[in-house]
């Protein structure tokens, strides 16, 4: 199999000329390596992709919630990149399902506690305080 | 085996991103609209209302606030953490809508173990610097 060393693509064993960009042929003895796979749509099938850190979710927690539980997901989400980078799938991979879990946990927490907080102005209470 | 383990980056169900991103709108046009300073309209920091100390995230509201009616200076004094991981969050945001829509497909990036262990060290330091008595309503706020 031989390949054009213009532009890469595969050419009849013997011809002279490029059929796709007609560039002249060293007599079809010049064979280089076949270009990478390209994969459509500008994908990374190639690569390997990751397993989610959940560390946004670990930020906005930490940032917007006021609860410890920020502070465990970004434990949480550092084990995920640092045993990944281990090569520890599994153990990486498990990291993620916790890092997750405790995201859940304080989405959870922070609209019990937008309710009661919502119960507690619509009661008239004057001691709700604002978020200091 | 672990391409089966792991969410496909292809292409993302676009229901989530959508409501994230009303949801999010809606939150800051309340937090622009409505003065934190001014208490009665935002519950109080469970963490504060529990221990009396300030959480890594208190001030959060004010700071967005002030941001928001452009008082950038005043949004570092309420708590400069916020402040400092928000371009962080609008990068993160923006990668997500975009590969959500189509627009653009980033190469899945990670972050290293030792800024995410170092990102923590902060956070703790932030925490513990503003409740000590030289800093406590001092520059760390909030």
């Amino acid at each position: 199999m031989a390949f054009c060393p213009q532009c890469g693509s595969e050419t009849t064993e013997g011809a002279r000329f490029c059929a796709a960009c007609g560039a002249t042929l060293a007599g079809g003895t010049y064979t280089p390596p076949p270009p990478p796979p390209r994969p459509p749509g500008g994908g990374y099938v190639g690569r390997p992709s990751t397993i989610p850190n959940y560390l946004v979710p670990a930020i906005l927690t930490t940032v917007f919630c006021c609860l410890p539980a920020g502070i465990v997901a970004i434990v949480y989400a550092a084990q995920v990149s640092q045993k990944e980078q281990a090569g520890d799938i599994a153990g990486a991979l498990k990291a993620s399902q916790n890092a997750r879990t405790w995201s859940i946990v304080s989405a959870c927490a922070v609209v019990v506690t937008i309710l009661i907080a919502i119960v507690f102005l619509a009661a008239g209470s004057s001691t709700t305080t604002n978020f200091r | 085996m672990i391409a089966n383990l792991r969410p496909s980056r292809e292409r993302h169900d676009a229901a989530a991103p959508a409501l994230v991103a009303t949801v999010t709108a809606g939150a800051l046009a309340y937090i622009a609209a409505v003065d934190p300073n001014r208490p009665g309209h935002y519950p109080l920091c469970p963490f504060r209302a529990v221990t009396g100390y300030a959480c890594p995230g208190c001030g959060s509201l004010r700071a967005l606030h002030a941001l928001l009616t452009g008082h950038p200076a005043r949004a570092v004094h309420h708590n400069v953490l916020t402040v400092a991981v928000l371009p962080f969050l609008v990068v993160a945001s923006t990668r997500w809508l975009a590969s959500t829509f189509g627009w653009w497909t980033p190469a899945p990036r990670r972050a290293r173990a030792v800024w995410i262990w170092a990102l923590l060290v902060v956070v703790i330091g932030f925490a513990v610097l503003r409740n000590v008595p030289p800093m406590r309503g001092g520059a760390l706020g909030p």
